[in-house]
C-alpha cells in the first residue's frame, strides 16, 4: 500500500471539544495501518497534544522554531508508537500573539515540505485568528470538531464562515478584485445584505469574473465535520443538522464524516500517560474513529439514523 | 418514477435523487426538527442570519417535497395493481400462454425479466411455451414460476398451482409411457 501524505488539520473553534483526542487518535490508527504520520501540535497557545500521547517532556518543540528559527525538520521527535512522530507545541503562551506575518508563512512552507514524507496531522489551537484560519486553509483535508453544545456549533459557524471568507479575499485577490468582497461586506446594511449567504449571493452576481472565481473557490471549499463526545443517537444527529444548516443558511457543502462518544476512560489514560487506543482497542470509541478515519479517506459520510 | 422530475424535492431533502423511501423519512423528519423546534441548538446561533419567516419558508418546502416525493413512491406501488386488475379480466387458468399474455399486455421484456428473475431467458420461454420436457425437475421448475409470478406482481399461490398441474400432469404421462 502507497502510504499517504499530505496535510491534514483539525480545527474547531471552541476550546475542549476534542481537537487534540481526535488528532491523536486518527494519527496512532493511520500508523498502525503503516503510513509515516506526524503529528504537529500547532496550538500556539496551549498545547496540550502531548498529554494524549503519554509523553512528558521533549527537549525540542515549536519555540525553537519561532524563537531560534531551528527548521521544522530537526523538531520531529519519536513517540512510543512506530510510524507516529510527533513536534510539540510552543511551551510558553506568551509567543502566540507574537509570531508575525514572515514566521508564519515560513511554517506554512515548512509543513508542506514535512508533507512530502509524512501524513502531517495539524492539530489547531482555539479562536479563529488569522494564523488558524490560515493554517486550516493550508491542509488538504479540513476537519472541525464540534461537541452537542450550542457554543461549540456557534463557534464552528463562525470558524466556517471566516475561514471561507479568507479564502474568497485570498481567490480575488489573485485577480485583483479583493477589495469588492471587503467593501460590500462593510456596507452590508445600507446594501440590504442579510447574512453570508446573501454576500455570497450578492457577489456571485457582480459579474463574470469575480461570479466564477467564487464558485470556484467554494467547490474547492470542502470541509469534514466530527462531532466528539456524543452521548446518544440524538445527539450524533446534531452533525446532519448541522450540515444542513451549513448548506442552506451559507451555502456551504460540507461531509459529516463521523462521530465519537463520549467515554470517561480517555481522561484515566491522559492521566496515566497511555494512549487510548493502546489501552482500549476493543472500545466502542475505538471503533467509531476507526469508521471515522475511513470516511475521511474516502469522502464518506454518517446518514441520517432514524 | 420521474425521479429526474422530481430532483428539487430532493434537493430540498438534501438527498440525492436515486434516496430510498427511508431515507426521505429520515431526512424529513429530521430536517422538520432542526427548522421547527425554536429551541434547537444548531439553528440557535443564527439568530443574526435568519429572519423568522424565513425559517416558515424552509419548513413549507420540506413539507411539500415530503408530500410530493411520498405521492410519488405511493403512485409506484399502486400502478402495477391497477394494471393487473384490467390485464386479468380474462384470465381464469395460469397455464404457460395465459402468462405469455399477461406478460405482454404489460410490456415486460423477457430479457428485463431474466435479468431481475435471475432465470435464464430460454427457460423463461420454456415456461410459456409449456416446452415441458426442456424444464428442469419439479422443484426448479417450480421455483421459476414463483419467481416468474412475483416479478408481474400476479398471486403467486395460484399460478404456481394453476401451472404446476399442468407440468405434473405430463410428467405423470411420460412416466405412464416408459
Ligand atoms: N470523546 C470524549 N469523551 C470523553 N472525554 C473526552 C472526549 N474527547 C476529549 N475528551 C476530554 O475532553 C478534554 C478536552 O479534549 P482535548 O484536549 O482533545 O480538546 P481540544 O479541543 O484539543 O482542546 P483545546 O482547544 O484546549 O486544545 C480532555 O480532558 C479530554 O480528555
Ligand atoms: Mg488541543
Amino acid at each position: 500500500m502507497e502510504s499517504l501524505k499530505g496535510i491534514w488539520a483539525v480545527g474547531g473553534g471552541k476550546g475542549g471539544v476534542g481537537k487534540s483526542f481526535i488528532v491523536s487518535t486518527i494519527g496512532t490508527v493511520l500508523a498502525r495501518r503503516g503510513n509515516r504520520v506526524l503529528l504537529v501540535d500547532a496550538d500556539l497557545g496551549g498545547a496540550t497534544l502531548h498529554h494524549f500521547l503519554g509523553m512528558k517532556r521533549s527537549v525540542v518543540s515549536l519555540s525553537d522554531f519561532f524563537d531560534r528559527g531551528i527548521d521544522l525538520k530537526d523538531l520531529v521527535s519519536e513517540t512510543s508508537l512506530p510510524g507516529l512522530d510527533f513536534i510539540r507545541g510552543h511551551k510558553s503562551s506568551l509567543g502566540s500573539e507574537n509570531v508575525n506575518y514572515a514566521q508564519k508563512n515560513k511554517f506554512l512552507r515548512h509543513l508542506k515540505q514535512l508533507a512530502a514524507e509524512y501524513l502531517v496531522l495539524v492539530d489547531l489551537g482555539a479562536g479563529s485568528s488569522h494564523n488558524i484560519i490560515d493554517t486550516f486553509l493550508t491542509a488538504d483535508l479540513m476537519a472541525l470538531v464540534i461537541v452537542p453544545e450550542i457554543i461549540a456549533v456557534e463557534n464552528m459557524y463562525s470558524f466556517l464562515k471566516n475561514a471561507l471568507f479568507r479564502k474568497l479575499v485570498a481567490g480575488l485577490g489573485e485577480i485583483g478584485r479583493q477589495h469588492v468582497l471587503i467593501d460590500t461586506w462593510k456596507r452590508r446594511h445600507e446594501n440590504g445584505i442579510k447574512g453570508f449567504k446573501g454576500l455570497i449571493s450578492r457577489m456571485s452576481n457582480r459579474d463574470d469574473e469575480i461570479g466564477e472565481r467564487i464558485r470556484r473557490e467554494i467547490e474547492n471549499f470542502r470541509i469534514h465535520l466530527i462531532v466528539n463526545q456524543a452521548r446518544n443517537n440524538q445527539e450524533a444527529m446534531v452533525g446532519n443538522a448541522v450540515k444542513s444548516v451549513c448548506l442552506k443558511y451559507f451555502g456551504i457543502n460540507t461531509l459529516y464524516s463521523g462521530y465519537v462518544e463520549h467515554d470517561e476512560f480517555i481522561s484515566r489514560c491522559v492521566n496515566r500517560r497511555e494512549l487510548y487506543l493502546e489501552s482500549y482497542p476493543a472500545s466502542r470509541c475505538a471503533r467509531e474513529i476507526e469508521r471515522l478515519t475511513d470516511n475521511l479517506l474516502t469522502n464518506r459520510q454518517i446518514s441520517i439514523i432514524s | 418514477m420521474d425521479r429526474d422530475g422530481l430532483k428539487k424535492y430532493f434537493d430540498v431533502l438534501e438527498l440525492e435523487i436515486n434516496a430510498s423511501i427511508n431515507e426521505i423519512r429520515n431526512a424529513y423528519m429530521l430536517l422538520k426538527e432542526v427548522y421547527g423546534d425554536p429551541e434547537s441548538i444548531v439553528t440557535g446561533p443564527l439568530a443574526d442570519e435568519m429572519e423568522d419567516e424565513n425559517h416558515q419558508d424552509i419548513l413549507d418546502r420540506l413539507e411539500e417535497a415530503y408530500t410530493r416525493l411520498i405521492a410519488a413512491f405511493d403512485q409506484d406501488r399502486g400502478e402495477p395493481k391497477r394494471q393487473l386488475e384490467k390485464v386479468l379480466t380474462d384470465i381464469d387458468t395460469y397455464d404457460g400462454p395465459a402468462l405469455k399474455k399477461i406478460r405482454r399486455r404489460l410490456k415486460v421484456d423477457l430479457n428485463d425479466m431474466a435479468l431481475a428473475t435471475r432465470i435464464q431467458v430460454q427457460h423463461l420461454i420454456n415456461i410459456e411455451e409449456e416446452n415441458f420436457t426442456a424444464l428442469p425437475v419439479r422443484v426448479y421448475t417450480r421455483g421459476f414460476v414463483a419467481n416468474y409470478a412475483r416479478h408481474l406482481h400476479l398471486d403467486e399461490e395460484r399460478v404456481v398451482s394453476d401451472y404446476m398441474t399442468g407440468f405434473c400432469r405430463h410428467e405423470k404421462d411420460n412416466n405412464d409411457d416408459s
